[in-house]
């Protein structure tokens, strides 16, 4: 039985997405900022010639030639622990959407199409876990997990998952439903090819767009999860606990919040843009 | 020997739940049908909505399962086969849906939906042997040049011409057993004559059983050998073409044929006309269903239902004051009239 | 019908386009058509025709980007095109009244059936004791029991609901109803009772109607006049008996061999080819690529409507200069 190889679904997966991408002037907007930041933060020591944990200048100046966003309270440079925060952040935000869409999707899948006592249960779990407020059962598994940036993965991970998994699981509902795939059962096509070859494809415009999304809510979730010391332990950059730390001096030196702030608003919003533009041209029917 | 008798439904029952705000509806789509089709034969499945055609045609090709009764396929009985045999079967027994914009995955070229099917049974050497089956199949049925066609998307294509992928898809596997659900009700009219008489073509190289559905009477008559009219999840009426047509024994199927428009303004003898509405059909009438619309009702019609019996060789049908021969047409009547 | 019934619908010269992003759509290109009192006009056509277009211009309800470009809708003396706000509100349900496929697209679902058919009156003027009157007897009109008045749409069955429409489009007694495909969603037994309805209806006020349609079967049994439209176009009209016996235009010989026929054998004959884009119709005549008669005039030149006698009418070189 021959199916397209791996590298041929995926081209031709690819191009109808890069195409909707390419159609949007603000998902494009979004890639730009994101593909930015991506770039700042990974080429940090070529932009930076300070060490974002070892102090370079007197604490708490303001914003100079010297330190364009200034120094912290151990006289560290400003824009130097952004660049490097950069990292840790996109490096959870990028796991915990992973993990998150690798649990999620495939048991939607499942769940939506075979139906019966699999997904009933699967459902009610899905849904126990959706009802907890998100911040606090992130907070609750980063604390009982440990401060390192892979927990903090996990912790947002699992608090995303129903969110894959319902949308996922409503959309094959739909096309399992739907005339087309009554006619691929009626063709005597095998389950799995249907939900592979047909199915998978119809849905992935949905999930491309809840990817960024739920990617976009996760660098919020991140930042509190920081905030509260969860994800790292000091030194390390993290714009969230930078937040936090800065906390008792935020009216006399404001870029010390304003930069983490923001920092952390145009990597959220750049994951939004994206994910709004690729929603716009699938509800225009591109 | 093969046997004569290639679909078999006996005594299906098929009923919805619709669960509603105010407590759950039953919807008795299918309530006691027994039918049967022969190697190369066509029966013309004729109803209106909420008449149980669509959901019969596909309880026979085990897309849906049976509430109650069986279901059997060249002496194989399938009613509660799991999907994993029944597949390989499927090869067989083949649909061609009403709506054809509905049946294609908008995503994939045509010609690569109508290939799976064979590589999927082994029908095809290759992926290569396929697309070349594809393409020459595409030509023969006018949609030229093959090439293109394989490589266009279901939306490039017109109502018809997707209508003209979809029976291609369907015969492509060399089916025994056929199952066309309303193929022309979605096109254009003058599109119609087209699909019809391909599907008539493909049928006679075939030599396969086609069942018609269709609420049209006049397209049943060109397709078909036998006629069964549904309503409400019944058989009223079941023979030869002619003898439905020319004769009718059931009231409803006399009231259909006074009708529907005709170009000549003819119209048969016996006119027959039904009071109100189709009902809901979570709410059948109790007794005959055609009662309380029928202007030969009696109190027996009301109470207890009519089976369906043989009237004539070949012709049954259900009702407790058959009509006479004039009903249909040339004919005068010395049957006894009712009320 | 023996006397020469008084002519209540004169559409002359109507022209129809729909001005889109991707060009103008000519929709409807100077259509001819009368209807006296109590007749039946048929405009028959496949889709994308223009027959909806021109019903809906009859009450001046085109909408946009659609926009009557030229011609007249006379309604008795009322030209409908050339009224503006209240006085074409006025005109609409009163001279000239429009059914449609879908009665759902005239019934307020949350609104008792009995309140929406006084509404039409009032907003005609009608005082709201004599509206409740009218209300209810117009129901009975259109053999409904009174009592329906007082339920929702939503308790009646799809029959009962084309019933109520046609309630509240006769309730002023217009001159003229137009019935755009009023049966297409019906079940055959339902579309007899809603035919046999309009036509009791129309002989016992003397209202014209217009019916929409494209079933061709139901155009020839029920109309007095027949008009076939073609991209756009009336090509050919006259009696209904006589264009179904003895078609002149090549379209409407190919349509009616399109149709299959219950009272006969004879396997229907598709049409090759498609109806053309109305942005860009074929140079001469329109329907010329598909026409199997078609000579090289018909390509070049647009033919002329030829009017022949016996009230027939056709659009075709094959045609002119018999007149």
């Amino acid at each position: 039985m021959q199916t397209p190889r791996p590298g041929r679904l995926a081209a031709r997966l690819a191009s109808p997405l890069l195409a909707r991408l390419s159609a949007s002037s603000l998902a494009k907007a979004g890639a730009l900022l994101l593909a930015v930041i991506v770039a700042a933060s990974l080429l940090a020591p070529l932009i930076s010639p300070y060490s974002p944990v070892e102090p370079s200048g007197p604490p708490l100046q303001p914003p100079s030639l010297r330190h364009p966003l200034g120094t912290d309270r151990l006289g560290r440079d400003v824009f130097t622990r952004i660049l490097y925060g950069g990292r840790i952040v996109l490096w959870v935000v990028a796991l915990s959407v992973a993990l998150s869409a690798a649990v999620g999707v495939p048991l939607g899948l499942v769940s939506g199409y075979l139906g019966g006592r699999l997904d009933r249960i699967l459902s009610m779990v899905m849904d126990a876990v959706y009802a907890f407020p998100s911040l606090v059962l992130a907070i609750a598994l980063a604390a009982v997990l440990g401060p390192r940036p892979e927990n903090a993965a996990v912790a947002i991970a699992v608090v995303y998952v129903p969110t894959y998994f319902r949308m996922v699981r409503g959309q094959v509902l739909q096309v399992k439903a739907s005339p087309f795939v009554e006619s691929l059962r009626a063709l005597g096509l095998p389950t799995g090819r249907i939900l592979r070859r047909h199915v998978l494809p119809h849905i992935i415009q949905t999930v491309m767009v809840v990817f960024s999304l739920s990617a976009a809510d996760a660098v919020l979730t991140e930042a509190a999860l920081s905030y509260f010391g969860l994800a790292v332990t000091p030194p390390t950059p993290d714009w969230g606990f930078d937040l936090y730390n800065a906390k008792g001096f935020a009216l006399q030196y404001p870029w010390l919040i304003a930069a983490p702030g923001a920092a952390i608003t145009l990597l959220a919003l750049s994951l939004a843009l994206i994910g709004e533009g690729l929603g716009e041209t699938a509800r225009q029917g591109g | 020997m093969p046997r004569r008798e290639l679909v078999a439904g006996e005594d299906l029952y098929k009923y919805f739940t619709r669960g509603g705000v105010l407590g759950k509806k039953l919807l008795r789509a299918v309530d006691g049908v027994s039918v049967t089709l022969a190697r190369g034969e066509s029966l013309g499945l004729v109803g209106e909505s909420g008449s149980g055609k669509s959901t019969l045609g596909r309880l026979l090709l085990r897309l849906l399962e049976p509430t109650r009764g069986r279901v059997v396929f060249d002496g194989v009985e399938i009613t509660s086969l799991p999907e994993s045999r029944l597949r390989r079967l499927r090869r067989r027994m083949q649909l061609i849906p009403q709506d054809p914009y509905a049946s294609f995955n908008p995503l994939l070229p045509l010609g690569e939906q109508l290939a799976e099917p064979l590589l999927v049974h082994g029908l095809a050497e290759s992926e290569a042997a396929a697309r070349r089956r594809v393409v020459e199949a595409l030509e023969e049925a006018g949609l030229s040049p093959g090439d293109e066609f394989y490589r266009r998307r279901p939306h490039q294509l017109s109502g018809g011409q997707l209508q003209r992928a979809a029976i291609i898809r369907a015969f492509l596997l060399e089916p025994d057993f056929v199952v066309a659900d309303e193929p022309t009700s979605s096109l254009d009219v003058s599109v119609r004559a087209g699909i019809l008489r391909m599907i008539r073509d493909y049928k006679e190289k075939r030599g396969g059983a086609l069942l018609f559905i269709t609420h049209d009477l006049a397209t049943a008559r060109l397709v078909s050998d036998r006629i069964a009219v549904m309503y409400l999840g019944k058989i009223v009426e079941e023979g030869p073409a002619s003898r439905v047509l020319g004769a009718p024994f059931h009231p409803y199927t006399a009231a259909l044929l006074t009708a529907i428009p005709r170009l000549r303004r003819r119209r048969p003898r016996l006119r027959v006309e039904l009071r109100g509405d189709i009902p809901d059909p979570s709410q059948v009438p109790a007794g005959c269903r055609l009662h309380p619309r029928c202007p030969y009702a009696t109190e027996l019609c009301r109470s207890r239902e009519p089976p369906l019996r043989e009237l004539a060789p070949g012709h049954r049908a259900a009702c407790h004051y058959p009509l006479g021969p004039q009903a249909g047409g040339a004919m005068e009547d010395s049957g006894a009239q009712p009320k | 019908m023996t006397a020469v019934a008084e002519t209540v619908l004169r559409v002359e010269g109507l022209t129809v386009h729909y001005y889109t992003l991707r060009g103008i759509v000519r929709a409807v290109e100077d259509a001819w058509l009368e209807a006296g009192s109590g007749e039946l006009v048929a405009l028959v056509g496949e889709s994308g025709s223009g027959k909806s277009t021109l019903g809906l211009a009859l009450l001046n309800l085109v909408p946009p980007p659609g926009r009557v470009v030229r011609g007249s809708v006379y309604v008795g003396s009322t030209d409908i095109l050339s009224l503006r706000g209240e006085k074409l509100r006025q005109a609409r349900g009163s001279l000239v009244s429009i059914v449609f496929q879908d009665p759902f697209t005239t019934l307020d679902p949350v609104r008792r059936i009995g309140d929406q058919i006084e509404e039409v009156l009032v907003e005609h003027g009608v005082q709201r004791e004599e509206a409740r009157a009218r209300a209810r007897e117009v129901l009975e009109e259109v053999g409904l029991p009174r009592s329906v008045a007082e339920r929702y749409p939503h308790q009646l069955s799809g029959g009962q609901r084309q019933r109520v429409s046609i309630a509240a489009a006769i309730a002023l007694w217009p001159s003229v109803l137009v019935a755009d495909e009023p049966t297409t969603a019906l079940d055959v037994v339902v579309q007899k009772q809603i035919m046999d309805l309009i036509d009791g209806l129309r002989r016992s006020h003397g209202m014209a109607v217009v019916l929409v349609t494209h079933d061709i079967a139901l155009a020839a049994e029920r109309a007095d006049r027949l008009a076939v439209m073609y991209a756009g176009q009336i090509v050919e009209q006259g009696p209904a008996g006589e264009v179904v016996a003895r078609p002149l235009h090549p379209y409407t010989r190919m349509l009616l061999a399109s149709v299959p026929d219950i009272d006969s054998d004879r396997w229907p004959e598709p049409i090759p080819g498609q109806p053309p884009d109305l942005r860009a119709p074929p140079p001469g005549c329109r329907f010329h690529p598909r026409c199997p008669e078609a000579v090289e005039k018909c390509r070049r030149e647009e033919p002329p409507l030829t009017l022949l006698p016996g009230g027939r009418a056709v659009k075709c070189w094959l045609h002119a200069g018999r007149e």
